[in-house]
């Protein structure tokens, strides 16, 4: 049934006697978030559920204040908890390459960090003290003596026999050599050789013996020079041990009920008294200030606070703006020294996931997925619920330096994923493990119901980001004006756009215009011309089009009739601003069997949407027309200069109109323009950005001049969702322009006619002269001029040369 | 070989080495004194003719340090090990003499070290005739009070050969044992010398009369460090000390 609308239905106005506030100042404002209802308890049911996966994803557009919300929610949530842990690497004393990790109360990772520095300082001055004692030099010179005594007794003793014996025991460069002596001269071969037979044999026989003994010495050197290191060692211990247990018993007392710290401390002192060198200096007495200084260097008694919690009130909630792996998971990192790059236990660097441990972690889904590796370490430490921090570059084999394998972590942590609708729906649908781990859906929704209820909690809303911006207050106009404009975003005019970030721009906008305007507050005429500007600066294109088309380049009437030739609507969208404008459609249809050629389709101009509705229209016609009967038809449709895509099937019926007007040779007017989709039963569907296509043919009329003529026909099913502009308003209620709704194709073709459709009678003949009885006898002639053709058996060539026949 | 010698300086230091006695502290000390002297420095060393002698035997062996290895040798192998030695030593005189800008000689001879020790020169201040401690390489920790042997026979320059030493032992506390004079008086000034080093490091002395001296050498239980010795010794006593005392002995004109 078409219907023409008044202006009462073209804009719904927001009724300002339900306000009982004079501004935004005197309104509360909202301690709940507007409309979000389901999206708020999803939030609260995924941070309370405990068990495993019960991760969240929040997902919405972006803009709806999605992070906002949950950062609030979980921090009032997190501030109620119990404190969490703070985590530290320390030295494995057995295995370095395998740092420990130690999970303790809050606070105390710091204390113990500072307690180990002092320790080692103190052991700095200590040690070396105990060492320059006159007590250990005593016990030392003690072993030394005895040591190069029983060293210098051996050598001595056989010098002295072989002397004895007639021989001399000599130095080489590199040993001992041996030799008979008389007069104090070792012989030479000549004086050995006047020597007789048996003294010779003698001689040569004690050299041997001596030389066997001296070898014995020799050998046993550094069985003497083992037994002094240790008893040098064992000294060295003993000292060590006294001092290092007399230091570190104060630090165990304090740790004493915790076993992991005191497993440690054992540990250190064991390793203190092993290795008591590296705690004395070179050469002078120590000093307090030098041993400051040398704590840095004693990596292996340091404390690596990764995660401290000291100034966290209740349970960590991390925000992590860059969630690289590194970022998420931690790192190890290195430094170069000569040319080398070293690490240990104290490169190693928590991430966010560490960080959060015991809380939460909101992250953007999007950033997660960019970054190479994050969301399969993410998705790694979720399954295995424990943190193995290595570096990304060992992990993909890229360095072959030799790094930490430190201790893993226990994690428990819930972790927050904000993201657009469209990524949660394509890893549902891609990754298996997400709906594992993220089993709890926060949807927010982009619109809410538009009634008194939800007016006034929207007047709070602007109140809330009017007051937590700062902005000056609002007035009831504005505030009514702005409800208005938040149907006209929702695209509907009765629901409210709940997109808060573009609320937050309308009032910083409308803020700044009072502003300029010397106002105390934000009127109406301020938020209008907010509106108007922003309009304003993203409108180049849309004059640009415009232009074209009232400069006759891009040909579209506005007034007139013509066959085959139909004015639809179209929406582009530049950025984040959309507007309406008109297309032409022409058609063509001749005898052949080519049914309905959709020119877009065919030149992949055309999206799967716009081919839709061409094949929808095209079975209509086969439905409407020829039920029991081939259609021997080739039509075919295009958008006249359109050069990039088109795709939705909101013009199928201005294509089927135009289709009927090319076979029943029926004008139709160019005063009109339509849009709406059509089913197979020629029934009118609702379609999108309804309020932009009518503005964008209105635009147009009213630059050439209104005649009283023009409007658009829409879908009946788009009526709720008008909020037009007041130019069009003001024209409508003027009788000047025209908006007509449509529940069938029949509506519309009447009313681009002027004449009468016609219904089928029970013989499916439609009346005489109507719009259809034409249609259908074209239908008929060319069943017939098919037949004939047919009969000729030249098919073939009545479909090639089609145009011919028409 | 010898390095450019100015005309201005004037003494010698001399360091007498063989195989037996080339201890790279020897060449510290030697280079020290020359220094403090600012004299000349000549190394010398000594290729023992026994050794290379005894070399030649047909049953004569190497037995090598620390491994105790056996291996047979003869004169020529013995000379090329030798001169090696020596190679080593002379380099490293000249690196210890540049650094302290100490104008040096180097010599190779063929003799005894104690043949050569002993020959009197008028230039010479001090003959530094090295020797092995006991035929085992010097420990490098010495916890032990330092000990040296200095005999006093109106030797001009003996307090200052005392000096040196004592400074090249650090902060370690020494022991010097003073064999007076034959006639058992010392100046005034060496006196007061002595007690102003004992005050400045950490010294004590023991003073002994000559009588005692042979005592002391033949006393194998007594280790010096070194032995400062006046070159007014008679001979037979110099000879004496330096057989039986198995330490680097400093001959002072």
């Amino acid at each position: 049934m078409k219907n023409t609308l008044t202006p009462e239905a073209l804009y719904q106005h927001c009724d300002l006697s339900q306000f009982v506030f004079a501004t935004t100042d005197d309104l509360t404002p909202l301690d709940v978030p507007l409309g979000q209802q389901r999206a708020l308890e999803a939030i609260e049911f995924g941070i309370d559920i405990e068990h495993d996966g019960y991760n969240l994803f929040v997902l919405g557009g972006s803009g709806l204040g999605k992070h906002q919300l949950v950062q609030q929610i979980v921090g009032d949530r997190a501030a109620s908890e119990a404190p969490r842990s703070d985590w530290c690497y320390i030295n494995n004393f057995d295995d370095a390459q395998k740092p420990r990790v130690l999970q303790l109360p809050v606070g105390m990772g710091q204390k113990f960090r500072k307690d180990m520095e002092s320790l080692t300082e103190d052991l700095l001055t200590s040690l070396p003290s105990s060492f320059q004692s006159e007590e250990y030099r005593n016990r030392r010179q003690e072993i030394e003596g005895d040591f190069q005594e029983r060293q210098e007794q051996a050598f001595k003793q056989l010098d002295k026999d072989a002397e004895e014996r007639g021989i001399a025991i000599k130095r080489t460069p590199t040993g001992y050599t041996l030799g008979p002596v008389i007069d104090g001269q070792l012989y030479g071969p000549e004086e050995f050789k006047k020597l007789p037979i048996e003294e010779q044999q003698r001689l040569e026989k004690l050299i041997a013996d001596i030389q066997i003994e001296l070898q014995d010495i020799i050998r046993d050197m550094p069985l003497l020079q083992r037994e002094h290191h240790q008893r040098i060692k064992a000294l060295n211990q003993e000292i060590t041990q006294h001092t290092v247990e007399q230091l570190i018993a104060w630090i165990e007392n304090v740790y004493r009920d915790n076993v992991e710290i005191s497993n440690y401390l054992a540990a250190a002192k064991k390793h203190a008294i092993e290795n008591v060198q590296f705690f004395l200096p070179n050469q002078n007495a120590p000093n307090v200030e030098d041993a400051s200084n040398r704590v840095a260097e004693f990596h292996e008694y340091r404390v690596n606070v990764i995660v401290d919690n000291t100034d966290t009130v209740g349970a960590p909630v991390v925000y992590e703006d860059n969630p690289t792996y590194q970022n998420l998971i931690g790192r190890v990192e290195y430094v170069s020294q000569m040319g080398t790059l070293l690490t240990d236990f104290t490169l190693i660097k928590s991430g966010a996931l560490l960080r959060a441990n015991g809380g939460y972690l909101i992250l953007d889904a999007q950033k997660v997925l960019t970054h190479a590796f994050a969301w399969e370490g993410l998705k790694r430490v979720l399954k295995a619920q424990e943190i193995k921090i290595e570096s990304l570059e060992e992990m993909l084999s890229l360095a072959s330096t030799l790094s930490l394998q430190p201790e893993s972590i226990p994690v428990k942590v819930k972790v927050i994923l904000t993201g657009e609708p469209t990524l949660y729906y394509l890893l549902k649908e891609y990754d298996r493990e997400f709906s594992q781990l993220f089993k709890v859906a926060a949807d927010f929704s982009q619109v809410t119901e538009r009634n008194a209820d939800s007016v006034n909690l929207y007047a709070r809303l602007i109140a809330s980001v009017q007051k937590r911006n700062g902005t000056r207050s609002l007035d009831r106009d504005s505030v009514g004006r702005i409800i208005e404009h938040a149907s006209r975003a929702a695209d509907d005019s009765e629901k409210l756009s709940l997109h808060v970030e573009s609320l937050t721009d309308l009032l910083h906008e409308a803020d700044y215009w009072a502003g300029k305007s010397k106002c105390s507050s934000i009127r109406l005429e301020d938020v209008e011309k907010a509106i108007e500007k922003r309009r304003y600066r993203q409108d180049k294109y849309r004059e640009l089009m415009q232009e074209q088309i009232i400069r006759e380049i891009k040909l579209i009437d506005t007034d007139g009739e013509t066959t085959s030739q139909v004015n639809a609507l179209s929406v582009m969208q530049v950025g984040d601003y959309s507007f309406g404008q008109p297309s032409r459609i022409t058609a063509t249809a001749r005898l052949g069997r080519g049914g309905v050629i959709d020119i877009e389709r065919e030149v992949k101009l055309g999206g799967h949407l716009h081919s839709k509705g061409v094949m929808i229209l095209s079975s209509y016609l086969a439905s409407c027309f020829a039920p029991d009967q081939p259609l021997p038809l080739s039509a075919s449709l295009v958008f006249e200069q359109s050069y990039g895509m088109v795709d939705g099937d909101s013009a199928s019926a201005a294509e089927l109109c135009v289709l009927l007007s090319a076979l029943g040779d029926i004008p139709l007017k160019q005063s009109l323009a339509v849009t709406g989709s059509i089913n197979q039963r020629g029934e009118i569907q609702a379609i999108g950005g309804v309020n932009e296509k009518i503005e964008g043919f209105f635009d147009i009329c009213q630059a050439r001049g209104l005649t009283g003529d023009q409007g658009v026909i829409i879908p009946a099913a788009n009526k709720v969702h008008l909020m037009l502009s007041k130019d069009v308003r003001q024209a409508v209620t003027e009788h000047r322009f025209h908006i007509y709704t449509a529940d069938h194709v029949n509506d519309v073709i009447e009313l681009l006619s002027g004449q009468v459709s016609g219904t089928a009678d029970s013989s499916g003949q439609f009346p005489e002269n109507s719009i259809n009885r034409r249609v259908k006898d074209r239908i008929d002639q060319l069943q017939s001029l098919h037949q004939k053709y047919a009969g000729q058996g030249d098919d073939k060539k009545a479909d090639s040369d089609g145009e011919d026949a028409t | 070989m010898t390095s450019d010698a100015p005309a201005t300086v004037t003494g010698l230091v001399v360091l007498t080495v063989d195989s037996e006695s080339y201890a790279l502290t020897t060449v510290d000390l030697a280079v020290d004194m020359a220094a403090s002297l600012k004299s000349r420095i000549q190394g010398l060393f000594i290729e023992d003719e026994d050794l290379v002698r005894a070399a030649d035997l047909p049953f004569t062996r190497e037995i090598t340090f620390p491994s105790a290895q056996e291996r047979t040798t003869d004169a020529s192998m013995m000379r090329r090990s030798l001169r090696t030695m020596g190679a080593q030593f002379k380099q490293y005189l000249e690196t210890r003499a540049q650094a302290s800008q100490v104008q040096w000689s180097y010599d190779y001879i063929q003799g005894r070290n104690l043949k050569v020790g002993l020959v009197a020169n008028p230039n010479v201040i001090y003959t530094i005739m090295g020797q092995a401690i006991y035929r085992r390489p010097q420990s490098t920790h010495h916890h032990r009070p330092r000990k040296l042997l200095l005999i006093e026979n109106h030797s001009p320059h003996l307090y200052n050969a005392l000096e040196v030493v004592v400074r090249s032992f650090g902060d370690e506390p020494v022991e010097v044992v003073r064999i007076k004079n034959n006639n058992g008086n010392t100046k005034i000034d060496a006196i007061r010398q002595y007690s102003s080093l004992a005050e400045k490091r950490n010294l004590t002395i023991l003073e002994l009369q000559h009588l005692q001296l042979h005592k002391i050498i033949a006393d194998s239980s007594i280790v010096f460090d070194y032995a400062i010795v006046s070159r007014h010794e008679p001979l037979d006593s110099l000879n004496q000390i330096c057989t039986q005392l198995r330490c680097p002995i400093i001959l002072v004109s």
